[in-house]
């Protein structure tokens, strides 16, 4: 059963957001014996509850709360409003992500290192690197269930897996597989297999992605140290004359302003929330923002390099069938800058259903060119170009005090521009995409542009430096001990890798480290 | 839903086989420990009379009868085939695959599994074809659950490829 | 039993759920509920030429030979609203003004898609046509009765997903 805590209760940890990061962190802490209110904006939705309707299920899960982008990536033309395609609900991110579950490579940890300096980014070295994140990666994959580690066989692979791999071989790729995913391919955890049912981001229906909404929520919940409030919004972070945080200050499910106090705040409210939390909460002893000493917050704004390549056959392909995310090709993830850009991407494959398709495909077009190509959907095939982009100081997440939400609190608005190097590399990956699907018998290709981004990082970056970063390498804010971040936003560089199983990783290593502090009395 | 194999599906590799299948019956622990590396290794109509004899020792009934095929290292397989219809490079060995799999293919309601055109050559005709599981998908999603995870047991991507319906 | 199993996650917890969910298992509300065909009699607020030259605009932004009128006319009917009728009564008089300016008698009037789409790229900016063009992009695509057209199966929970209906099943390649 759910502890309820008392508002006024100052020996908890409030943790803000329940998805990869703050859903892992809250049942870690509490399967430790810490007691822990997560503060979850959104409601819960159980799998008898996910809608198998592309429109219905983004009205129930997506965040829709306003927002805006500007900055030259196409993003700020086609989708103003909705710079990322996350979700509001107790799991987060985690009941819409496709379960894709790759490791860092050694080489990214250290991307200042190895790719040397590149004009206009604000590359740093992580202060992690592969050896010391081993064995939280293990943990992580363990708990996850992901395929192909830990004796856990590949997903089967469907129709768009086999186009993907027949023309990766063709054109001479030799690492195609059905990808390490965190979806059971056997039964695993108590959760049953996955039954190819498609509908991957609208929240899986057989429970067998893993999602902290019926994973570790319930199983923290189970231990007596776990209470999550839904529906409860949270406005800032207070602290005390001493610049510790003190409690968090939130709205409720009726909108009714309340209190929780707080021993330690860990912000997990992914890359666009947690950085607008922290500016939101401005003080007179921190005005501009808290952990803010180093100007780094809401800055370097990473997003990935996406895009997508869908093809059409002469025959039916009927890509929807199975595993959103189906199989991978990554002989493209190393670093090589004689290709003409630094950092590597994987390609990954993808489906939508047919509205997205038409939504996406290519926003705002119209005409017969565009519907041939929607005519063409049964023999569709496609895939998705997942790629380190490049930070910069000047991609960033500011609030705009001029704006309000249904709270009247101040809105986010998101700046991002593409960087050369992330031109060169979505161009390198379209090219390939393509030489793909032609390999497999394509007729027609349409290199289709990034959605709203569901791969949202960087804007509290880590460093050991606390001039460049905003926290240490245990998401510690610099500034203020007993404050934590705990998502994607806490990310020093992006990597090539779906950014999930480096979250979950780091939640869990946090968690070790939070009551490992707590129990010497250092927090 | 358990699925069993006609004894018929087997004419083509008891025939061929050295001893009659009820003197070498299959065996269960290796079929338990084998891995995903010894199962790829595996000719077309090794991995389909493998994954024969897993799924009947999943489904807990009497093995099919087919030997098991040795592991390539340790001599010839002893499934022998007698046409290759696909005219890709992979060996002589799916007819026998493909009449192995049939059951498999063909116990999906309302879908054309089994009806491979397999005898068609890939654009550039060199690449392996993913018809060389000859129209059995459920050893196709078998082979496509191993590969790249050589260190899963090979009963466990059986597992994956049947999801509820084993 | 470990602690997940505690928490329904199981076979046969989840399943038993969603029953008792009411019927979850066919999901999705069909967000468009309008009956098919007779459209054009039951606007009420929108003039019927507007109605009948919007649903040529829509056709002409989306056009697929094989989707029949009465579905673009479902996907615009929203427009045919007190509030919302007089910006579209704005609209199409403009759409046919801008026909005109280009030699034909109204946007109906011109007889061939390619003069009509050479129409529309004129007013492609303006608010009027993107408007309907956003709303058109769901509201067409997400009518369940043209997917069949597309090929589109949409859910497969109801059906146990493809594990057992070719979610491999691809002969060809």
């Amino acid at each position: 059963m759910a502890a309820p805590f008392s508002k006024t209760d100052d020996s908890v940890v409030v943790i803000i957001g329940t998805g990869a990061g703050g859903g892992t962190l809250a049942n870690e802490l509490a399967q430790k014996g810490i007691s822990v209110v997560a503060l979850e904006a959104g409601g819960r939705y159980l799998p008898e509850d996910y809608v198998n309707d592309e429109w219905a299920s983004f009205a129930q899960l997506a965040w829709l709360d306003t927002r805006r982008s500007d900055g030259s990536f196409r993003l700020a033309r086609d989708f103003a409003g909705l710079p990322s395609w996350i979700v509001k609900a107790v799991g987060g991110t985690t009941t819409h992500w496709a379960g894709a579950s790759l490791r860092f490579q050694d080489h990214e940890w250290k991307a200042l290192t190895n790719y040397g300096r590149v004009e206009g980014a604000s590359l740093l070295d992580w202060p992690l690197d592969a050896a010391e994140m081993d064995p939280w990666y293990t943990l992580a994959e363990a708990k996850m269930g992901v395929t192909r580690t830990n004796g856990q066989p590949g997903l089967p692979g469907n129709t768009n897996f086999l186009v993907l791999e027949k023309g990766a071989k063709a054109v001479g790729y030799k690492e195609v597989h059905t990808g390490r995913m965190a979806i059971n391919s056997i039964e695993y955890g108590g959760r049953q297999a996955c039954q190819q049912t498609g509908f991957c981001f609208q929240g899986c229906k057989w429970g067998a992605k893993w999602s902290t909404a019926y994973t570790e929520i319930p199983l923290g919940e189970e231990t007596g140290n776990l209470e999550v409030r839904e529906r409860c919004h949270a406005a800032r972070i207070e602290h005390d004359d001493k610049g510790r945080v003190t409690g968090v200050v939130y709205f409720d499910a009726s909108g009714v302003e309340q209190r929780q106090a707080a021993r330690i705040v860990c912000v997990a409210g992914n890359t666009i929330e947690s950085p607008r939390l922290l500016l939101n909460s401005a003080s007179s002893m921190f005005p501009d923002g808290l952990a803010n000493s180093s100007g780094q917050v809401g800055r370097n704004y990473m997003r990935h390099v996406t895009g997508s390549v869908y093809s059409i056959f002469e025959r039916p392909v009927r890509m929807w069938r199975g595993t959103t995310m189906a199989g991978i090709m990554q002989d493209e993830a190393r670093h090589d800058p004689s290709r003409g850009f630094v950092g590597g991407y994987e390609l990954e494959t993808l489906s939508l259903g047919l509205p997205f398709m038409a939504a996406f495909l290519d926003p705002g077009a119209w005409g017969r060119e565009f519907t041939s190509a929607i005519d063409g959907y049964e023999n569709m095939a496609g895939m998705w170009i997942v790629g380190e982009d490049m930070p910069q100081e000047t991609n960033r997440v500011t609030v705009d005090t001029a704006v309000v939400d249904q709270f009247g609190l101040p809105t986010p608005v998101v700046h991002y521009d593409d960087h050369p190097n992330d031109v060169a590399m979505r161009d390198h990956a379209y090219e390939r995409g393509i030489a793909i699907h032609r390999a497999a018998g394509a007729v027609r290709s349409l290199p289709t542009p990034p959605y709203p981004s569901t791969h949202n990082i960087g804007t509290n970056r880590m460093s050991d430096n606390p001039r460049d970063g905003v926290v240490n390498r245990w998401g510690q804010t610099h500034d203020i001990p007993n404050l934590f971040v705990s998502d994607g936003s806490q990310f020093t560089t992006g990597a090539a890798e779906n950014p999930t199983l480096t979250i979950v990783a780091l939640a869990i290593r946090q968690a070790d480290h939070i009551a490992r502090e707590m129990g010497a009395g250092n927090l | 839903m358990k699925l069993s194999l006609p004894a018929l599906a087997f004419a083509g590799l008891t025939a061929a086989a050295p001893v009659p299948a009820q003197e070498a019956p299959p065996d269960a622990a290796r079929l338990e420990a084998m891995t995903c590396r010894e199962f790829l290794a595996l000719d077309a109509a090794g991995q389909a009379t493998v994954k024969a004899a897993m799924q009947a020792h999943a489904s807990g009934e009497p093995p099919p009868g087919a030997p098991l095929p040795a592991p390539p290292a340790g001599g010839a397989a002893s499934a022998r085939v007698v046409e290759d219809r696909t005219g890709a490079a992979e060996g002589p060995d799916t007819a026998a695959t493909e009449m192995a799999a049939a059951p498999g293919g063909a116990a999906a309601p309302g879908v054309a599994g089994g009806q491979n055109e397999s005898g068609k050559v890939a654009p550039g005709g060199t690449e392996a074809s993913v018809t060389d599981e000859g129209g059995d998908l459920r050893l196709l999603a078998m082979r496509t659950s191993c590969e790249g995870g050589p260190d899963a047991l090979a009963l466990n991507a059986l597992r994956a490829a049947f999801g509820n319906s084993l | 039993m470990n602690r997940i199993d505690r928490a329904g996650m199981t076979r046969r917890e989840l399943l038993a759920r969603s029953v008792a969910a009411g019927g979850s298992l066919l999901v999705g509300a069909s967000w468009v509920t309008g009956r098919s065909a007779a459209w054009a009699l039951e606007v009420t607020a929108l003039k019927p030429g507007t109605m009948a030259t919007l649903v040529q605009m829509a056709r002409d932004i989306y056009p697929h030979d094989r989707i029949p009128d009465d579905r673009y006319a479902v996907a615009v009917k929203g427009y045919d609203t007190a509030d919302k009728a007089p910006a579209v009564e704005a609209g199409i008089a403009a759409l046919d003004a801008a026909a005109q300016g280009q030699g034909h008698p109204s946007y109906l009037g011109a007889r061939w898609e390619a003069e009509r789409v050479a129409v529309l790229r004129g007013i492609e900016k303006g608010e009027f046509f993107r408007t309907i063009r956003a709303g058109l992009v769901t509201d067409l695509y997400n009518q369940k009765e043209i997917w069949p057209l597309f090929g589109y199966e949409g859910e497969s929970f109801s059906h146990g997903g493809y594990i057992d209906r070719g979610f491999n099943d691809i002969a060809w390649l």
